[in-house]
């Protein structure tokens, strides 16, 4: 090369073009991978790195990764300080944790400093804006008039939380479950919900006017998918048959009868074919949706109960809703699962409240706020069973307090390693 | 320049051409056709590739799925992703805490006619920009920060960038800290502050390096930069 060539600017340029590309070369030291490029080190012998073992089965390949995270309770602290009170940690509280002797003293700091966030009145309403956001319904300006306050469910599922009642409260309150929040001072005033003209009984969230408004839909199966995704973290069909049935253009597999459901088959005047296979198999949602939505269509769009059918069946002329729409008249009845008959909201309630998905839902759904991994349900964050069967266990035997399984999140191995 | 032009991309591409580990190929997940078959129907030791009739395929062709697909040899099962932390968009309630925590209020001189960091945070448009909710189309706020969550989140930390090195700067969150020290150069403490996490002494060797080379608006640019980093995730 002729002296001077790298003043040339073609070739300068082209130099550097070529070290830039060079270094996006991929290569099993790549700095994005899990464990950050780094050469796993053998347990057995930590002084030689190159001495690594290849894991054999799935188990070891879980274990493999998991173990490559480091305890940092630095950068916890600031997860959780954002998390659980929506701002970042003071120095003071940074230096407590940077100051701390060895490991377990950090540990024991960042402990204490992660009780004294769900002990701060900022917690609260950073419950209120995950239930907010987990309903996806909260007030936008004033309440209009007439109109239902669209803050209550989440308000009231904040205080059930904070105040370390049972998350059962949901769906089995009687009274007080629209109580208004007071930012301000931080405090909660018990209210009970605006009562429609047919009066009708308080069933936690299910009957506040706020949710009913927000998902105010024809024949009432948002409200429906509504429950189902929030409360189960499933999309429909919410169950399956154990023997599904090849039907039409697919297979059937509700868990509920077939025939249960209004359709052509089984009333030629239907005005909704439910039963129809020609495209889809419209019953493996509606062996399910069909014997819940008949219990909400009485809410009307402001969410009020009233004495006959608010919702509509889309088709010409948009007529109300009636129960011979949903299912046959003999035999029709109200379920939650195939199992799980009811007579009524309250009985509906009673057996959301006892549904093991549910409460592995409200886990679920805590696990994923902690970890920042979406929405379980629109961003698919689904979580293997193993993953939090222990905090599952442990949220039904301390009464379904979700408060303590938030702690226990922000506490865990896998909170504060990265 | 365009011999530069063209000089730079003949040089790129011949570079990235390069870019093999031996059977590594990227299009097709690491998979190797022998070329044992023809089209789509796969190769010599596996038939993995589409079948050309998948209505029909023939008989003996069974599919072999890789044995580690892409997707798991990257990220890690499910059993692994689900206890990983996922990167978190900031709350606009959270951003709007930061800036107020950390004294980035508006305190120090910008360019005249700019507005500073907490302006943009407050001007109407922000928080649709940054993800926030829409309850009345049912839309939470979004957990994960769009492109355009990123831009604004960046605007804002540049123009906030201003605030800690005027000398009347002050974060409550951070009382008696200073961003830079008597001497011109950054603290850790002040870096601290501003993250939200202890600094290291990258961190600071990084940001001074910025006022090194630029003592106009080198600590400026380091601050907005640590800020941006340190806030891209939850």
């Amino acid at each position: 090369m002729r002296r001077g060539t790298l003043r040339n600017p073609t070739w300068t340029l082209a130099a550097f073009g070529l070290a830039v590309a060079l270094a996006g070369c991929g290569s099993s030291e790549d700095p994005n991978s899990v464990n950050g490029g780094q050469t796993p080190v053998d347990p057995n012998n930590p002084s030689n790195p190159t001495a690594t073992t290849t894991p054999q089965t799935p188990e070891e390949q879980v274990k493999q990764l998991l173990d490559a995270r480091k305890t940092d309770y630095g950068e916890a602290l600031r997860t959780a300080s954002l998390k659980l009170n929506d701002e970042l940690p003071t120095l003071d509280q940074i230096k407590a944790i940077e100051g701390a002797a060895d490991d377990a003293a950090k540990k024991a700091v960042y402990e204490k400093a992660v009780d004294a966030m769900i002990a701060d009145p900022k917690f609260t309403t950073v419950m209120i804006k995950f239930f907010k956001d987990t309903y996806r319904t909260g007030q936008v300006g004033a309440v209009q008039a007439g109109m239902s306050n669209k803050d209550a469910a989440a308000n009231f599922s904040a205080q059930v939380v904070v105040e370390g009642r049972s998350y059962k409260e949901l769906f089995t309150a009687t009274t007080n479950t629209c109580p208004t929040f007071d930012a301000t001072t931080g405090a909660f005033t018990p209210a009970a919900c605006a009562a429609g003209p047919a009066g009708g009984a308080t069933v936690g969230v299910l009957t506040d006017p706020g949710l009913q408004a927000q998902y105010f839909a024809n024949m009432a199966f948002r409200r429906v998918r509504f429950i189902q995704e929030t409360f189960a973290c499933q999309k429909q069909p919410a169950e399956y048959s154990k023997t599904p049935v090849a039907m039409g253009n697919g297979t059937f597999t509700g868990a509920q009868s077939f025939d249960g459901i209004t359709g052509k088959k089984n009333t030629p005047t239907a005005r909704i074919d439910f039963q129809d296979t020609s495209a889809v198999i419209c019953a493996n949602c509606h062996t399910f949706a069909n014997h819940v939505a008949p219990l909400f269509t009485n809410f009307d769009a402001k969410g009020l109960l009233q004495a006959a059918s608010q919702t509509q069946v889309p088709i010409p002329g948009t007529p109300v809703s009636k129960p011979e729409d949903y299912q046959p008249a003999a035999g029709a009845y109200f379920a939650w699962r195939a199992d799980k008959k009811v007579t009524d909201l309250t009985g509906l309630g009673a057996a959301i409240a006892e549904d093991p998905e549910v409460g592995r839902c409200a886990v679920n759904r805590v696990w994923n706020y902690a970890l920042s991994r979406g929405d379980i349900v629109n961003d698919l964050a689904t979580i293997p069973v193993a993953v939090t069967d222990g905090l599952t266990k442990d949220f039904n035997t301390n009464g379904q307090k979700l408060k303590e399984t938030i702690r226990q999140v922000f506490k865990s191995e896998d909170f504060v390693k990265f | 320049m365009k011999r530069i032009t063209l000089a730079l991309i003949g040089v790129a591409a011949l570079a990235l051409g390069a870019c093999t580990n031996g059977t590594s190929d990227t299009l097709s997940d690491g998979r190797v056709n022998n070329g044992g078959g023809t089209g789509t129907a796969g190769g010599e030791d596996t038939t993995f590739d589409h079948s050309n009739d998948p209505g029909a395929a023939a008989s003996g062709a069974d599919t072999n799925p890789p044995t580690e697909p892409a997707q798991v040899k990257i990220v890690g099962s499910p059993e692994v992703t689900s206890r990983l932390h996922g990167c978190g968009k900031l709350s606009v309630a959270a951003l709007g805490s930061i800036l107020a925590s950390r004294g980035l209020t508006g305190g120090g001189t910008r360019p005249a006619g700019q507005a500073s960091g907490q302006a943009i945070y407050m001007q109407n448009g922000t928080i649709a920009a940054f993800g926030g909710a829409n309850y009345n189309g049912r839309v939470p706020e979004a957990p994960f920060a769009s492109t355009s969550a990123m831009a604004k989140m960046f605007d804002i930390f540049a123009m906030a960038s201003y605030d800690p090195v005027a000398a009347m700067w002050a974060a409550p969150a951070c009382p008696g800290v200073k961003v830079l020290g008597t001497d011109g150069k950054f603290t850790k403490d002040g870096l601290t502050c501003l993250m939200g996490k202890p600094a290291r002494d990258e961190h600071v060797a990084i940001a001074n390096d910025a006022i090194a080379k630029n003592a106009t608006d080198g600590a400026k640019l380091a601050i907005a930069a640590l800020l941006s980093a340190a806030h891209t995730c939850q």
